[in-house]
C-alpha cells in the first residue's frame, strides 16, 4: 500500500530496518479479491435467482394453482435473500440508470408507490404488462415491493386461478424487468473496460474519476461495509423498533407482507461479513489492530446467530418481548460493528474520518 | 458560503466578548484583540459532545457552546451581538447564542410536523429568523418564520416552492430571499434515507420575504435534475450555487454555476475536468469573496478547495486537504476548516462541520 501504510511502513522499517515486503497484501489485493471473490459471484447468483423467479412467474400464469403459486412465493423469499447481498453495494451499477430505486423503491412512506401497483392490477393498465413498458413507468412499480404485493398482497390468491390474469401478466412483467436489471448490473460488475467500475476501483491515478490513489480504494470498501450497516441500523431496523416494545411497528419493516423482514437483515449482514473475509484486512495490518480486524467477524457472527433465533412471522416482535429484544441486540451489534470501522480500523488504514463527507450535507 | 457583515469595531469587539477579557486566559485575551474577523462553526469534539465555536482569523479558539446535537450552519445577526445555529437535518432545534461567550445559548425548537435544514438567514433588522424546514408528513419544504422580539416564537411559514430546501441567503435589497431546493425527499422515520432520487426535481427559488410571495423559480436541465442543489453565495444580485450529484459519478458534471433575476438563466461554472473529477461529484460548501472577485467551492470527498475567479471564468487556485469543507471570505482570499480538525493554520481536536460564517467590523473589511 503505497500511501495509505506510510506510518506504519515507517514504523516496521525503523524495528527492522526494511520497508520492502512489510505487509503481505495492499489496497489492490483487497479491492481485487473483494471484486473477485464476493461481488461478482454475488451479482451472479442474483442474475440467476432472478431467472428463475421469472422462470416460476411464467409457469404460474400459464398454469395458475396454488402449488405453482407457494412457488413463485418461495422463489420470491430466494430472490430477497440474493437482493439482500448486492443492494449495499451502492457504487457502480446500482448508482446508475435509477437501478437501485427500480429494483427497490423503499421506504414507500406515503403509499405512492402501492397506489401505482394497485392501480395498474385493478386497470389492466396495458403499458405496465410488458417489460418494455414497465421500464419506462415510475420506479415504484418495477421492483421488488411491486413483486411482493403481487406475491403477497391483498387478493393474491386470486393468482391461483385465471381470474387473477391481468395481476399474473404484470407479475411477469415486473419479474422480466428484474432479470434484466440484474443483468445488468452483473455485466457492469464483470466489464474489464476502461471506464467501467471493476477497472476504475482497481487502477486508482489522477485521471480516475471515482479513485486517485489507495486511500480512495479502501475509503470505498469502508463506505461499502460501514454505510451498508448504518442503512440496515437506521432505515431498516430501527424503524420498526421505534422507541420502545410498546410502540413497536411491525409493517415498517422492508418485506413484513412476505414474512422476509429477517431474511433481508440476515443477508445483509452475511453480505457485509463477506465482503470483510474477502477483504482480508489483517494480511494489510500489523500489531494489536489485526486482532481487532479479527473481533468484527465475531460480531458478525453474534448477529447472524441472534437473528437465525428470531421467530417468525416478524410482526409478533409486537407481542413477544423476546424477539423485539433480539433485534435490539442485533442492532446494537451493528452499531459496534460499525465504530469498529470507523473508530479504529480506518485510522489504521490512514482513511479520513469522513465527518464532513457523509451524505447530502 | 456568508457574505461578512459590516459593523463597527467597537460593536465587533463586544460580539467578541472582549468587554470581559479579565475572565479569559491570555492567549483568548490576545486572539480576541488581535483578530479583525470572527468566525463560526459547528463541531465534534474528541468525547464525541457535539457544539459551536467562535474563532479568530487565525483559526484560535475564543468561545464554545454545547449543543445537544450535531449542528450545521450558522448565521450571524448583522450588528454581530448574536448568533444562531441550526441542528443539522433532520435535527428539531436551532441554539441561539450569545457570541460574547457570557450567557449560555437558549433553544428553539422546531414546530409539531416540521424540522430544520440546517440553514437560515437574519432579516436586515434582526427582528425575524427565517429558517429551511421540512414539512415531511407533506414532503414540502417550507420557511419557517421567527419573530426574535418574541422569544423567537415561530409566527409563520411560507411554501418554499420545492423539496428538501437546504441553504437560504437574503439578497443585498435586504427582501428577496433566494432558497436551493436541493429537490430530496427525507422522512425522520427513515432518518437520511432519499425517498425520491428517481424524480427529484430541485430548483432556486427567488421569494419576497415580506408576502412569501413566489418572484421566481429555475430548474437545472432534464438531464442535470439528480443534481441537487444545495448551498449558495452571494456576489453582489448574482448567486453562486453549489450542488451535490445523486446519479452517476463516473461522467463529470459542472456542480458549480450562477443565476440572478436580472440574467434570468442558469450558467453553469466550466471546470476543466481534471479539477471537476476531484469534486468526486460532491460540493459541500460555496463561499464569495467580492474584493478578490473569487468564489471558492470545497469537495470534503475529494479533498479540495478550488478558488475560481468569477472575472476571468479561470480556476485561480487549489488547496488540498482531507475532509475539507468549511469555507469562507477571508481577508481577499478564503478562510477554511476540515473535518480533521484544521482551522486555517491552527490544528483543533475539534472537528469541524461544514461550513463557516464570518463576522467582521467595517475598517476590516476595507483593509
Amino acid at each position: 500500500m503505497r500511501i495509505a501504510f506510510t506510518g506504519l511502513i515507517v514504523a516496521v522499517a525503523l524495528l527492522t530496518g526494511t520497508v520492502q515486503g512489510a505487509f503481505a497484501r495492499d489496497a489492490n489485493d483487497i479491492v481485487r479479491d473483494v471484486i473477485a471473490d464476493y461481488i461478482r459471484p454475488a451479482t451472479t447468483a442474483l442474475k440467476a435467482r432472478a431467472n428463475t423467479m421469472h422462470a416460476a412467474a411464467n409457469v404460474l400464469c400459464e398454469k395458475p394453482n396454488a402449488v405453482a403459486l407457494n412457488t413463485a412465493r418461495d422463489e420470491f423469499s430466494a430472490l430477497v435473500k440474493d437482493w439482500g447481498q448486492v443492494e449495499l453495494l451502492r457504487l457502480g451499477p446500482l448508482a446508475q440508470d435509477n437501478r437501485l430505486e427500480r429494483m427497490l423503491f423503499w421506504p414507500d412512506r406515503r403509499g405512492r408507490g402501492l397506489k401505482q401497483v394497485r392501480f395498474i392490477v385493478r386497470s389492466g393498465d396495458e403499458t405496465a404488462l410488458d417489460a418494455a413498458g414497465l421500464s419506462e413507468k415510475s420506479v415504484a412499480v418495477q421492483g421488488l415491493l411491486a413483486l411482493e404485493f403481487i406475491l403477497f398482497g391483498d387478493d393474491s390468491a386470486a393468482l391461483t386461478s385465471n381470474a387473477g390474469a391481468v395481476r399474473c401478466q404484470y407479475m411477469q412483467a415486473i419479474t422480466e424487468n428484474i432479470a434484466n436489471v440484474t443483468g445488468e448490473i452483473e455485466a457492469a460488475w464483470y466489464d474489464d473496460g476502461p471506464q467501467a467500475i471493476s477497472t476504475l476501483w482497481q487502477n486508482p491515478s489522477d485521471t480516475n474519476p471515482l479513485f486517485r490513489d489507495d486511500r480512495e480504494q479502501l475509503s470505498a470498501l469502508f463506505k461499502i461495509v460501514g454505510g451498508g450497516l448504518e442503512i440496515v441500523s437506521v432505515q431498516r431496523i430501527q424503524p420498526f423498533l421505534d422507541d420502545g416494545f410498546d410502540s413497536a411497528k411491525p409493517k415498517s419493516a422492508l418485506f413484513w407482507r412476505s414474512d422476509n423482514a429477517v431474511n433481508i437483515i440476515a443477508s445483509n449482514f452475511a453480505g457485509l461479513n463477506a465482503i470483510m473475509r474477502a477483504a482480508d484486512l489483517t494480511g494489510a495490518l500489523e500489531g494489536d489492530v489485526t486482532r481487532t480486524a479479527d473481533s468484527v467477524f465475531f460480531e458478525f457472527d453474534n448477529a447472524a446467530r441472534t437473528l437465525k433465533a428470531i421467530n417468525k412471522p416478524t410482526a409478533d416482535i409486537a407481542v413477544n418481548a423476546d424477539d423485539y429484544d433480539k433485534f435490539s441486540y442485533v442492532n446494537i451489534v451493528g452499531r459496534s460493528i460499525e465504530t469498529i470501522l470507523r473508530e479504529q480500523l480506518s485510522p489504521a488504514f490512514n482513511l479520513s474520518s469522513g465527518f464532513s463527507s457523509l451524505d447530502g450535507d | 458560503m456568508h457574505k461578512p457583515l459590516l459593523i463597527d469595531r467597537r460593536t465587533f469587539l463586544a460580539s467578541t466578548g472582549a468587554a470581559f477579557l479579565s475572565c479569559m486566559s491570555d492567549a483568548q485575551a490576545r486572539a480576541i484583540q488581535q483578530t479583525d474577523a470572527i468566525f463560526a462553526s459547528a463541531y465534534k469534539a474528541p468525547d464525541g459532545r457535539y457544539g459551536i465555536a467562535t474563532l479568530s482569523e487565525r483559526g484560535e479558539l475564543l468561545h464554545s457552546y454545547v449543543l445537544p446535537e450535531r449542528g450545521h450552519d450558522t448565521v450571524w445577526r448583522a450588528d454581530g451581538g448574536q448568533l444562531i445555529a441550526f441542528a443539522r437535518r433532520p435535527g428539531t432545534f436551532a441554539a441561539v447564542i450569545d457570541p460574547s461567550g457570557q450567557s449560555a445559548p437558549t433553544m428553539i425548537n422546531a414546530v409539531e410536523g416540521r424540522h430544520f435544514y440546517g440553514h437560515g438567514v437574519y432579516s436586515p433588522d434582526g427582528a425575524f429568523v427565517f429558517a429551511t424546514e421540512n414539512d415531511f408528513d407533506n414532503a414540502r419544504g417550507v420557511i419557517g418564520i421567527y419573530n426574535t422580539r418574541d422569544g423567537f416564537k415561530r409566527v409563520g411559514e411560507f411554501d418554499a416552492h420545492g423539496i428538501g430546501p437546504h441553504d437560504m441567503e437574503l439578497l443585498p435589497d435586504g427582501r428577496t430571499l433566494v432558497v436551493a431546493n436541493g429537490g430530496i425527499e427525507t422522512h425522520p422515520d427513515f432518518p437520511r434515507a432519499k425517498l425520491n432520487i428517481a424524480s427529484m426535481k430541485p430548483n432556486l427559488t427567488f421569494l419576497d420575504s415580506v408576502t412569501g410571495k413566489l418572484i421566481g423559480s429555475f430548474e437545472l436541465p432534464k438531464d442535470q435534475h439528480k443534481l441537487s442543489i444545495r448551498h449558495m453565495a452571494l456576489m453582489g444580485d448574482n448567486v453562486w450555487f453549489a450542488c451535490q450529484n445523486e446519479g452517476d459519478l463516473v461522467a463529470t458534471t459542472p456542480l458549480v454555476g450562477q443565476v440572478s433575476l436580472e440574467s434570468g438563466t442558469i450558467d453553469m461554472a466550466e471546470i476543466p475536468e481534471d479539477v471537476g473529477m476531484n469534486l468526486r461529484g460532491y460540493v459541500g460548501s460555496i463561499a464569495a469573496n467580492e474584493q478578490g472577485n473569487e468564489i471558492a467551492f470545497t469537495s470534503p470527498r475529494g479533498g479540495i478547495l478550488v478558488r475560481y475567479d468569477t472575472r476571468t471564468k479561470k480556476v485561480a487556485g487549489i488547496k488540498r486537504s482531507d475532509e475539507i469543507c468549511g469555507v469562507a471570505a477571508s481577508g481577499k482570499s478564503f478562510a477554511w476548516s476540515n473535518g480533521e480538525g484544521a482551522f486555517n493554520v491552527t490544528k483543533h481536536f475539534m472537528l469541524w462541520d461544514n461550513h463557516i460564517s464570518v463576522s467582521k467590523p467595517a475598517s476590516a473589511h476595507k483593509s
